[in-house]
């Protein structure tokens, strides 16, 4: 077997590297999808005062630090063995479903809809943002208002639409006032009207896609997600389901202080993301899927009347068993998108999101405690552990691009295989693979946000180990 | 209709890079008027293009390391075809005002207000020499504003 010397020289935020081994005959044998950045949160964060994670976490990203404030909140509330008030819960829902709506719309409108209605054979000059514009000019508003609007709940809860520091451990800082409340509310139809648009025209087209959908992580995978207790949709509190490729549950109501009995973390010294297993099955074969197609594949229903109707539609694609291709990623994101504002809008309707009371305050009672939320990515985990007196000893972070870590690398590999021929590498099969990758909006922190040209540097590796050909963007 | 739009953008965690978030700031505690909106970010980002379509006229505010420490910059810009736009978690002004003219054929007069910095450490502070421009730069603005608004001397 051929190696391959990662050397992650640059410690720029985002860069990730692929490598593909050919056999003799020059298939494609291995495919490799390198994460190379480095952050070290887990070991920095040791010796602090547990109250200072929410914020120290939110720094891991600067495109998600909502989900991991939720998450590490959730986790210091755990330590100080605090119900926080059902006010701050509401409060800190509305926080979360905020950022999905944000992120996904990022995702979909900035950062994918080029390559799905431009095509991935299409002019890389005019595959961005600005083709968009000229092919499809109210898409192009449609998803600068969308995630406008997500960023101004974020910022009028918060003050701050980045690293906000209102929620703490025992609930948030302030609660909602009337006018917040008001104006939030005003922005929610126009965004169910673009939701819904969007939504009509993406599954007016998805039958358009049948090769992609095929070779873009088209693969049986278990699934895992969190659901309430209905089995039905949850972002920001509920218990863990897994699901195998069959569709048949394996694990139910597993609880954040329980992940570890299903979920084990191997590291490959080609990555410093690590890569979580299903412990029962082992490393590698233990590999699953979390994000919005995972969260879709496991639950019964969504729980708002128009997210349920377009998740008939989404189900319908792989009728009686999951939808397992990750191009269908897109599709669970904008069903999510739809069911977030419909959920805003019922949160926002009841006089109890009002509530003055929103925050329980304690000392740490507990020496380890477990916070999980889905992230819009996925779901999250933050694990700490405490002294006596309240210092980290311990943290174990498990996110959402961790989590797909494998089966990114299996889509990698699939795409590949399907489209490298010989030495050669072209255009389209670069866009293909960076493609592949998008479908799961991986945060390697900001570059995997761009659009039209991620950071990439792909290498084809005979079965000799040299390096046949490279081509690197960005 | 917003009028003005005043836009501060650097990382206020680091040092001087504050000083264009931390005289906007100022500037919105001093000034109430519904025609003009104070914005204070880390980065330029796209939804901001839908701000500026509104607008008249923009002013950005940001430090600068190729200036001399201390020393201020104010100059006319417009939408630069050759910025980089792609980056949608980071644009430049001139970035920016591409998109706005593009996705919303609008045009707003902007000026880029630049103050030199060389001091970018781990800090929330300012530097004593950058901390002591931060009110001349509010006044200068508010002039700028009230000029804009017909309210100020010509």
């Amino acid at each position: 077997m051929p190696t391959v010397t990662i050397e992650p020289v640059t410690r720029i935020e985002g860069h990730a590297r692929i490598t593909l081994h050919l056999t003799d005959s020059g298939d494609v044998d291995q495919a490799k999808f390198h994460i190379t950045q480095f952050r070290g949160f887990e070991k920095f964060c040791e010796g602090r005062p547990f109250p200072e994670m929410p914020s120290l976490t939110a720094r891991t990203c600067g495109i998600c630090p909502v989900s991991h404030l939720v998450a590490s909140s959730k986790a210091c509330d755990d330590l100080m063995a605090v119900q926080i008030p059902p006010a701050a819960v509401r409060l800190r829902r509305v926080l979360n479903l905020a950022q999905i709506l944000q992120s996904h719309a990022l995702s979909f409108f900035h950062l994918s809809s080029p390559d799905l209605l431009l095509g991935w054979d299409s002019d890389p000059l005019a595959r961005n943002v600005f083709g968009l514009m000229r092919e499809h000019p109210q898409l192009a508003r449609d998803g600068i208002r969308l995630r406008q609007i997500g960023q101004a709940i974020i910022e009028r809860l918060s003050g701050k639409r980045v690293h906000p520091a209102w929620i703490v451990p025992g609930g948030v800082q302030s609660p909602m006032t009337e006018a917040v409340r008001s104006e939030i509310r005003v922005w929610l139809p126009e965004a169910l009207e673009i939701a819904e648009r969007t939504y009509r025209l993406y599954r007016g087209m998805v039958k358009r896609f049948q090769d992609e959908v095929e070779t873009f992580g088209d693969m049986p995978t278990m699934f895992m997600g969190m659901v309430d207790a209905k089995g039905n949709l949850e972002h920001y509190d509920g218990l863990l389901r897994i699901k195998d490729a069959e569709g048949n549950t394996i694990e139910e109501g597993v609880r954040a202080d329980e992940y570890g009995d299903v979920i084990a973390e191997a590291v490959e010294p080609h990555s410093f993301v690590k890569s979580p297993y299903y412990r029962p099955m082992g490393y590698p074969h233990g590999l699953y899927r979390v994000g919005p197609l995972a969260r879709l594949n496991v639950i019964e229903r969504c729980g708002t009347p128009i997210a349920d109707e377009a998740l008939a539609d989404f189900r319908a694609l792989s009728p009686g068993r999951p939808v397992s291709s990750s191009f269908h990623y897109h599709y669970a994101r904008l069903v999510e998108i739809l069911y977030v504002i419909e959920r805003l809008d019922q949160m926002t309707a009841s006089a109890d999101i009002l509530d003055t009371k929103v925050r329980a305050r304690a000392r740490g009672n507990k020496n380890r405690g477990v916070g999980i939320s889905e992230a819009p990515r996925g779901t999250l985990i933050h694990d700490y552990s405490i002294d006596d007196e309240g210092r980290i000893v311990a943290v174990n972070l498990i996110i959402a691009t961790g989590h797909n870590n494998l089966a990114m690398n299996r889509s990698v590999l699939q795409v590949a295989k399907h489209y490298v021929r010989g030495p050669e590498i072209a255009e389209g099969m670069l866009n293909r693979v960076e493609a592949v990758i998008r479908c799961y909006d991986p945060c390697l922190s900001c570059a995997s946000h761009e659009f039209g040209r991620m950071p990439l540097d792909v290498r084809m590796i005979d079965a000799q180990g040299r390096e046949l050909s490279r081509a690197v963007r960005g | 209709m917003t009028a003005i739009v005043v836009i501060g953008f650097g990382n206020t965690l680091r040092q001087d890079d504050g000083f264009g978030p931390a005289v906007v700031e100022r500037l919105g505690d001093r000034f109430d008027d519904a025609r003009v909106e104070c914005i204070t970010r880390g980065t330029l980002t796209p939804e901001l293009a839908a701000t500026l379509s509104e607008a008249s006229h923009v002013f950005f505010v940001d430090a600068c390391a190729e200036l001399a420490e201390g020393v201020s910059q104010k100059r006319a810009i417009g939408p630069d075809s050759a910025a980089d736009v792609s980056l949608v978690h980071f644009l430049s002004p001139q970035a920016l005002l591409v998109w706005t003219e593009r996705v919303y054929q609008k045009r707003p007069k902007a000026e880029l207000w630049l103050m030199g910095v060389e001091q970018t450490g781990l800090s929330e502070e300012l530097t004593p020499l950058i901390a002591g421009q931060v009110d001349g730069f509010v006044h200068e603005l508010e002039q700028a504003i009230l000029r804009d608004l017909g309210e100020g001397p010509p």
